[in-house]
């Protein structure tokens, strides 16, 4: 477990306000999150999708422990960030942890997706 | 006219561009596999990049293109028009090397047959200039004649070597094309499309999809379901295989299609099971319309509340409204499909 006095944590939300297969955003203050519940595992997760930014607390279906965009259908294993069929940039977490009930997540430092693919760098305009 | 240069790490491909067509039209006619999945702006399946400057958008407010970051240059192929040379980068995954087997083209056509068959929702024909060949489920942009911007409609039916096309539109606020429709000014007009397009399609001759079928359909999202349909019962696939559908409007006066619906049920009874639904609460639901029945609630509800069992190992078409598509893809996943057997376009 993390340093309770340690400020980077933030409380998010309490574990009760998401039911299983859920997807909610919130904010954190600097930035927003979205959290999701697997059984009794939560993740908390950039609110964007990582292929093209749409957002997943609209266009995220969690089902089985997995997470699909329904914009273009890619999928990844929610508990491990992992991606599944098309997806091609896994998931990336905030530390998180249940304390009381209520779900904290490391949060000093917005996380985010480089969109960019590798044939960006090479193309000089 | 000017070339278009298609490039990633994988390689490199020069298509000619003609005057008022998009990058995407360019690339596809030519057999270059670029990615997409609407052709009209709203999906950003398409999104690549150009030289800042060097394409002009043909919609620059296209939903699709909210997420854009336009100081590196991002773009949506389907809405870029070029006036000079220009190099286009794509995603690094498409392989230019590759080829299209089946390429979509331009064609003039003549819009008629203009029919108000529910009171947001009009069918209408195209008759080509030539003939068409398409897959069940596929779908042509079509634009009227001095109207800038192309829009997606799917086939309704389907047709070899086809010389006319059956489509459905919904009123749409402020949709130039649907006013023009719905308003009565149009009877009989000038129009290019540009097809055929889509990947949510039904082949029965694949062996691969010798399937039982699940159907959700929300208001003219059924278009292309009915194509899908049309398709399976000239082949009499229901005769060995089953088929679970939901038709969803709002209000019962806004079905339509329920002839033909019909006569899909009656193709094969015992295989064919077909339900309607109505949204808005306080809509005057009785059993059933017709011999068809009739259930209160979102298409995706109802399939959950009558689908248990139905959905395993079935090959999916939605078609819809977006939340009505969210809903459906979460209840289908939900039971296990893949999504590899779950088909949908992106218009909306």
């Amino acid at each position: 477990m993390s340093d309770a006095t340690d400020t980077a944590w933030q409380q998010i939300c309490s574990a009760t306000d998401i039911i299983d297969g859920e997807l909610k955003r919130f904010e954190t203050g600097q930035f927003a999150v979205v959290v999701a519940r697997v059984g009794a595992e939560f993740r908390v997760i950039p609110p964007f999708c990582p292929h093209m930014a749409e957002p997943l607390h609209e266009s995220g279906i969690c089902r089985g422990g997995t997470l699909t965009c329904s914009k273009h259908l890619w999928q990844w294993n929610l508990l491990t960030g992992e991606e599944q069929g098309p997806a091609e940039r896994p998931l990336v977490f905030y530390e998180s942890e249940i304390r009381d009930g209520d779900v904290w997540a490391k949060v000093d430092q917005e996380l985010v997706y480089e969109f960019d693919e590798e044939d960006d760098d090479d193309f000089e305009w | 006219m000017p070339t278009v240069t298609f490039l990633n790490k994988q390689g490199r491909v020069a298509v000619d561009c003609q005057q008022g067509e998009t990058l995407l039209q360019a690339g596809l006619r030519q057999g270059v596999p670029l990615p997409y999945g609407c052709g009209a702006g709203v999906c950003s399946t398409c999104v690549a990049r150009a030289r800042p400057g060097t394409v002009e958008s043909a919609w620059a407010e296209a939903p699709g293109a909210q997420i854009l970051k336009r100081d590196k240059g991002e773009c949506l192929l389907c809405q870029s028009l070029v006036t000079d040379d220009c190099e286009i980068l794509v995603p690094g995954k498409i392989d230019l090397e590759q080829t299209l087997a089946d390429t979509p083209a331009h064609c003039r056509a003549r819009l008629h047959d203009v029919a108000v068959v529910a009171p947001d929702v009009a069918t209408f024909q195209l008759s080509l200039q030539g003939q068409a060949d398409y897959i069940a489920g596929q779908y042509f942009l079509v634009r009227l004649e001095g109207m800038q911007g192309y829009r997606p409609y799917s086939m309704t039916d389907f047709q070899r070597e086809a010389q006319t096309l059956n489509f459905v539109i919904k009123r749409i606020p402020n949709g130039r094309f649907s006013d023009e429709i719905f308003g009565n000014s149009v009877s009989e007009a000038k129009v290019d499309i540009f097809g055929p397009m889509g990947l949510a399609t039904f082949d029965p001759s694949d062996p691969k999809e010798s399937r039982d079928l699940v159907c959700l359909a929300g208001g003219s999202g059924i278009a292309g379901i009915m194509s899908v349909l049309d398709r399976a019962v000239s082949v009499n696939h229901f005769e060995s295989h089953r088929l679970f559908m939901v038709f969803g409007v709002r209000r019962r006066e806004d079905f339509f299609f329920l002839d033909e619906l019909r006569r899909i049920k009656e193709s094969a009874p015992d295989n064919v099971s077909i339900h309607l639904a109505v949204s808005e609460e306080g809509s005057e639901a009785t059993d059933a319309v017709g011999d068809l029945p009739l259930h209160q609630g979102f298409v995706h509800e109802v399939a959950e509340r009558l689908g248990d069992g139905m959905f395993e190992n079935r090959l999916a078409f939605l078609g819809g409204p977006p939340a009505m598509l969210t809903g459906s893809l979460a209840l289908l996943l939900g039971a296990g499909l893949p999504v590899t057997d779950i088909r949908y376009d992106r218009f909306g």
